[in-house]
């Protein structure tokens, strides 16, 4: 078993591959006019220098050893797919009941939360932002839309 | 003269008095609540912000910045929780404080400190302004260029944790900020073909998904439900004489501190405060009553982090290279704005800075009524338990991203960057890096593709001439005192002691 940090040897070649990506991208944008800087040369140099940092923050992992933090999913996964269903309610149905979708989601991140109180909160929230957004600040979204 | 005058009538108007009053509200509000901090708070307030004058938007976004290195005191002596981390120093002698029934003298002296601490700060770049322009005035592209790119990897290797880590952070900030048109031939970069790329990433998503997405998460599986036991009553507010006596050399010390640290690029708040505490202990007759809750060892770091938050305005007017994280954000804003700090700025907008400078006193002089007569409104704003709270920042922080162009896209944006925030966190790679390169990379490239025109592509000679020498020298000398610091005792080994 070969003592690794986890951490750092995913989090090293995630950053390798980015500055890679960018450094691949700007190879492919055009030549500058002669005597200027292009648009790809700051962008290639700077992901060359992702690149070379993420391989040695992998490479230095293998000096020391650390497990992957333990993960608790349960807030994770709420507060993105909260923030998604704000996303994909707005448009459709309107500002109040995306966010009442929104908070409930949210809400259960928490083992804290409970079924009345959320409701409460969600209706709230939605009344809330209404009257500050909407009415006070003349926000251009819709309260309410027939989604059909 | 005249613009000083014209300043103050701008910043004594009634609208920029509300606006300026409302800012050091919200910026009380965030500090005192842990899981969100002054960075989110002020890219939620942003957008909002479009529609305001220039200078009124700077005055209300700067209220948030410096009213939560007020608030932020409140958690750390209530709760021994920071509400910001600049506040982390304040647990060690306010939460033993709290324990021995004197959380209303630590409340009160932290306030006195933090005021102290803003005031002197202001007066410190009311002075040192002047001078860092007389320097900015001989900034040509080429200086530009070395001040910023020394600046950011001064940023990126001063912060808590990995050098190396940082600069990558850094790094992937700058490109994730020239994502969009090349400003000097139009060509799109790293669009995907898509037209909301066209204009760039707004530093509203990115900050909000870093950090306020993030840190969100985060914030929920640790904050347990707060337990306050003391009731804070006036009465119980009012220090001993003694307690005035013995705090304040602290504060001044607390004061020199921050001011030296504060303008620094990327050092930070929670810098000054941790360097004010271990002075303090290095100083005391008694280091050994440090952490028992003692009040040097609160009004020292309180005063620091307040004078760095004032003083880290230096850099930002004057060169247009902010000294912290948020002064990042915040130039970010004046660039949203339309204005460009800098010497330019400084000769075309004066009136315009000594209005937002003197709307910093009149937001510390609020702030000192906020946190004196009406710290329990505060205390029982912490009593909200979080997970109520947090549900609520969520549909803020969506509702800011949406108003910026009424695209769902952008809330799609946004998640993508708060999934980068959150593996970061994971990874213990900080974010805070990653913005400043965000915001400042534009502004790296455009001055260095103008200096290699001007040098005819001769690389080297960018690092040449007295300022930049200059400039490489202190570089040099500062990052081998903090390495030095860093080596002899990690960040939290003498406070453990």
């Amino acid at each position: 078993m070969i003592s690794v940090d986890l951490r750092d040897l995913v989090g090293g070649i995630a950053v390798a591959m980015v500055g890679g990506a960018f450094f691949l991208a700007a190879r492919n944008l055009p030549e500058a006019p002669a005597g200027q800087i292009g648009p790809g040369f700051v962008p290639a140099a700077v992901g060359l220098v992702a690149l070379g940092l993420g391989l040695i923050i992998a490479l230095r992992a293998f000096r020391t050893s650390a497990r992957f933090p333990d993960v608790e999913l349960r807030p994770v996964f709420a507060v993105f797919a909260a923030v998604a269903t704000f996303g994909l309610l707005v448009k459709s149905t309107g500002l109040a009941p995306a966010l009442i979708g929104t908070t409930t989601i949210a809400a259960m991140g928490s083992a804290r939360s409970r079924p009345l109180a959320v409701a409460g909160l969600a209706i709230a929230v939605a009344i809330g932002c209404w009257l500050i957004f909407i009415v006070a600040l003349g926000l251009p979204v819709q309260a309410l839309r027939n989604p059909f | 003269m005249e613009e000083i005058l014209n300043g103050l009538a701008i910043s004594v108007s009634l609208g920029n008095i509300a606006y300026c009053f409302f800012g050091v509200l919200v910026g009380t509000a965030v500090g005192v609540l842990p899981g969100i901090g002054s960075l989110a708070a002020i890219s939620m307030l942003l957008p909002i912000t479009f529609y305001l004058d220039p200078t009124t938007a700077i005055i209300m976004l700067a209220g948030v910045y410096y009213g939560a290195e007020y608030g932020g005191s409140t958690a750390s002596i209530l709760l021994n929780l920071p509400g910001t981390p600049s506040n982390a120093v304040t647990c060690l002698d306010g939460y033993p404080m709290a324990q021995n029934g004197r959380a209303g003298v630590a409340l009160f002296m932290t306030t006195i400190a933090s005021f102290v601490g803003g005031t002197l700060g202001i007066l410190i770049l009311v002075a040192a302004t002047p001078i860092f322009l007389e320097f900015a005035l001989m900034f040509k592209s080429k200086e530009y260029f070395v001040a910023l790119l020394l600046g950011l990897i001064m940023a990126a290797t001063v912060s808590p944790g990995s050098a190396l880590k940082g600069l990558a952070s850094l790094a992937l900030g700058i490109l994730f900020g020239l994502v969009g048109a090349d400003v000097q031939s139009g060509i799109p970069r790293f669009t995907f073909g898509r037209m909301e790329f066209f204009d760039g990433i707004s530093i509203v998503i990115v900050a909000m998904g870093l950090f306020g997405v993030a840190e969100l998460i985060w914030s929920i599986t640790s904050n347990s439900a707060p337990m306050i036991r003391d009731r804070i009553t006036m009465r119980s507010l009012l220090p001993a004489r003694e307690d005035m006596r013995k705090s304040a050399f602290p504060m001044l010390r607390g004061t020199a501190v921050g001011s030296v640290v504060g303008p620094l690029p990327g050092a930070g708040l929670a810098l000054a405060s941790f360097f004010a505490y271990v002075i303090e202990k290095r100083v005391s007759r008694y280091p050994k009553r440090f952490g028992t809750g003692i009040v040097e060892g609160i009004a020292g770091p309180e005063a620091a982090n307040n004078a760095a938050a004032q003083t880290a305005f230096i850099p930002t007017f004057a060169l247009g290279i902010p000294g912290t994280t948020t002064t990042a954000i915040l130039l970010g804003a004046m660039m949203l704005h339309g204005i460009a700090p800098g010497p330019q700025f400084m000769r075309e907008n004066l009136d315009m800075f000594w209005a937002i400078v003197s709307s910093f006193w009149i937001g510390n002089l609020f702030l000192l009524v906020l946190n004196i007569p009406f710290i329990g409104v505060w205390v029982s704003l912490l009593k909200i338990p979080y997970h109520l709270l947090y549900p609520v920042i969520i549909c803020m922080i969506c509702i800011g991203v949406y108003s910026l162009n009424s695209s769902v896209f952008d809330i799609g944006v946004l998640l993508g960057f708060g999934l980068i925030g959150y593996f970061m966190r994971l990874l213990d790679i900080s974010p805070a890096p990653m913005l400043m390169g965000f915001v400042l990379g534009p502004l790296l490239e455009e001055n260095f593709r103008r200096a290699m025109l001007l040098a005819k592509g001769d690389f080297l000679s960018l690092f040449s001439g007295p300022i930049n020498l200059t400039m490489l020298g202190l570089f040099v000398l500062v990052l081998g005192w903090t390495s030095l610091g860093r080596r002899r005792g990690d960040a939290r080994q003498p406070l453990e002691e």
